[in-house]
């Protein structure tokens, strides 16, 4: 019974967004922005921006953070999470063009950065890495379509060129994640003081990187439940801790550099600037917490919500450099129209539904093997002393 | 308030999907049921219950495959014998990330320790608490309840690997067996199996200096 209603539910809640999401869309590209959306001169980015290209690119991180650890590090006990964090990935950066594609004001002049340069400009840059991150998410995300249809010669030739794609990635999403943050670096006289900082592109980079964990975590308990695959949990508790770990890089570098440029003392005045401050904090701080504490460790659900209210703060985090933080300065008020909010709406959904086909059509949730040279059974020799034991032990 | 909107709204979307979905958690890969363990053979092999359907590693330590990447371990009986009566036992922590050869158990008797090495590389899953509390438990069931541990191994191939061929078991516990008696001061020189089980307490004469010994010879550690 409780099955039927949530299936159902999820399914009814998704045709209701994808209609309203449509309408929208009609309204955007027929009315043009100013008929689809609040945004005005004073406030030209909304939750279009801050939302899904800003929170959308940091969701997306699980998929170079766990390809790094995975393929450069070698940590190989992680390899059971990669594919579905660079299919979140991949997904992600999707998502985010689509979501360019209904900010921009000539949406259908997207390719100009490609052609008509601007080297000192963020913003190229932004679009440069988009661009190029993507197709290196596709050319990672390739191998799992070729094992499914058994092209096992473009499988060689992909696998072959893995290491050189994932470095690639790595970087590009390094610049990525950064240069979002050093798009606001430009603003030092609009972004209130609690968020603009010189280290802007480093706390996005480093936000970005547990998030990416975060998401993984998420992912993989969601997966978990609707596939009946089985959780590695101690692969997830590996992850809390270094979620822990990275949260409290994150938050001293915050509040010192808060308080090497004394924008502690805004906490003082009034607005609400400083209430959205502090729920970021918290949302952040307290899974910290949790997750530090191995008896929270030891308790799935607990590490789910705790994930759950991480990745919440990352979202407020990222809302309030681009909407609270501007909105003072900008002396207008916004708030998204209702086709702001379907359109996010609808590239969630849709973003969703593809993961969960991708997911049911093509192998993601199986670990790539690697061909590597094994002993054959009775080889006749008893392993010695060192064979038993490790270098450097 | 753009941001109040954002996070209410998708902390409704997740406890909607909570209230939903309460029954049905997700597969935290599981504890072993007791009636799930599959029953280890019964072989005797120089004296001790040597069961063959188990893989061994040189160390002396068993390991069992309990489902794709996951494998159980433990010690075998002469190893159980060889600790004899421990006050304590102290285990990895979960989550720890383990080397095939590397120094993961220790055996105490007041201060003093002998260490066995793990069998296989992985992560550990988990570990037997209750043999923490009792650890009786490692002379009483070896194969069974006095388990240590569950590795995860992302690599399926590597944790068989250096690990006995079956077809070498016999001959591998009967040298062990001929170490272990060479030394016990009372059966100085060449003994032969005669078809009798080692006793639980066949270290009680041994002195600490000689128990240490034994082990670091037997247990590769």
């Amino acid at each position: 019974m409780m099955e039927g209603i949530r299936r159902y539910f999820w399914r009814a809640l998704f045709v209701v967004i994808m209609a309203a999401g449509a309408w929208a869309t009609y309204l955007r590209f027929w009315g043009g922005l100013g008929a689809a959306t609040n945004l005005s001169d004073q406030f030209p980015w909304g939750i279009w921006i801050g939302f899904d290209v800003l929170c959308g690119v940091g969701l997306a991180a699980g998929g170079f953070t766990l390809a790094a650890t995975v393929h450069i590090f070698n940590i190989k006990s992680f390899r059971p999470v990669v594919r579905p964090a660079i299919l979140t990935a991949f997904l992600g950066y999707l998502l985010v063009v689509v979501a360019l594609l209904f900010d921009l004001g000539h949406p259908y002049r997207i390719w100009h950065p490609i052609i008509m340069w601007n080297p000192r400009s963020v913003m190229f840059e932004v679009g440069w890495c988009v661009t190029l991150y993507t197709t290196v998410l596709f050319l990672e995300f390739l191998p799992v379509v070729l094992e499914r249809l058994k092209w096992h010669t473009a499988l060689k030739v992909m696998k072959a060129a893995t290491l050189p794609i994932i470095i690639a990635g790595v970087i590009l999403s390094t610049l990525h994640q950064s240069s979002l943050g050093s798009l606001f670096l430009i603003m030092p006289n609009r972004l209130h003081p609690l968020w603009w900082t010189p280290l802007l592109p480093v706390l996005f980079f480093i936000s970005a990187v547990a998030t990416g964990l975060a998401m993984t975590i998420f992912e993989s308990w969601h997966s978990s439940k609707a596939f009946g695959r089985q959780l590695e949990y101690g692969l997830v508790c590996r992850m809390t801790r270094v979620l822990a770990v990275i949260t409290a890089i994150y938050l001293t570098l915050r509040f010192l550099d808060l308080s090497h440029r004394g924008a502690l003392s805004t906490l003082n005045q009034p607005g609400f600037e400083r209430w959205m401050f502090g729920l970021e904090i918290v949302l952040m701080a307290v899974p910290m917490l949790m997750f530090f504490r191995e008896k929270t460790r030891q308790h799935p659900l607990a590490v789910y919500l705790g994930v759950v209210m991480w990745l919440l703060g990352f979202v407020t985090n990222r809302m309030n450099v681009s909407v609270t933080g501007l909105e003072r300065s900008s002396g207008v008020h916004y708030f998204p129209k209702w086709s702001e909010i379907a359109v996010t709406l609808a590239i969630i959904a849709a973003g969703f539904a593809i993961f969960r086909l991708a997911a049911h059509y093509l192998p993601v949730f199986e670990e790539e093997h690697e061909e590597e040279a094994t002993t054959p059974a009775g080889s006749g020799r008893i392993p010695t002393l060192e064979a038993a034991r490790v270098p450097g032990d | 308030m753009v941001v109040l909107l954002v996070i209410v709204t998708f902390a409704v979307f997740i406890a909607i999907d909570l209230l939903l979905s309460r029954q049905k958690v997700p597969v935290v890969a599981p504890a072993m049921q007791e009636a799930e363990i599959p029953a280890v053979g019964q072989e005797l092999l120089s004296g001790f219950h040597i069961p063959m359907n188990l893989k061994y590693h040189p160390g002396h330590t068993w390991v069992q495959k309990e489902r794709k990447n996951v494998h159980r371990v433990g010690a075998d009986e002469l190893a159980a014998v060889l600790a004899g009566p421990v006050d304590r036992i102290e285990l990895p922590k979960p989550g720890q990330w383990v080397r095939q050869g590397q120094k993961v158990f220790a055996f105490y008797r007041g201060n003093e320790k002998i260490e066995m090495v793990s069998p296989v590389e992985g992560e550990v899953v988990e570990v037997n608490r209750e043999i923490a509390e009792n650890p009786r438990l490692l002379l009483e069931d070896p194969y069974g309840r006095g388990w240590l541990m569950t590795v995860f191994s992302p690599d399926e191939e590597s944790p068989t690997r250096n690990l006995l061929p079956s077809s070498l078991i016999p001959a591998w516990i009967r040298e062990s067996a001929e170490t272990f008696y060479s030394f016990q001061p009372q059966l100085a020189g060449a003994t032969a199996a005669d078809g009798g089980r080692a006793s639980k307490d066949a270290t009680a004469a041994l002195p600490l200096n000689k128990w240490k010994e034994a082990a670091r010879a037997l247990l590769l550690s």
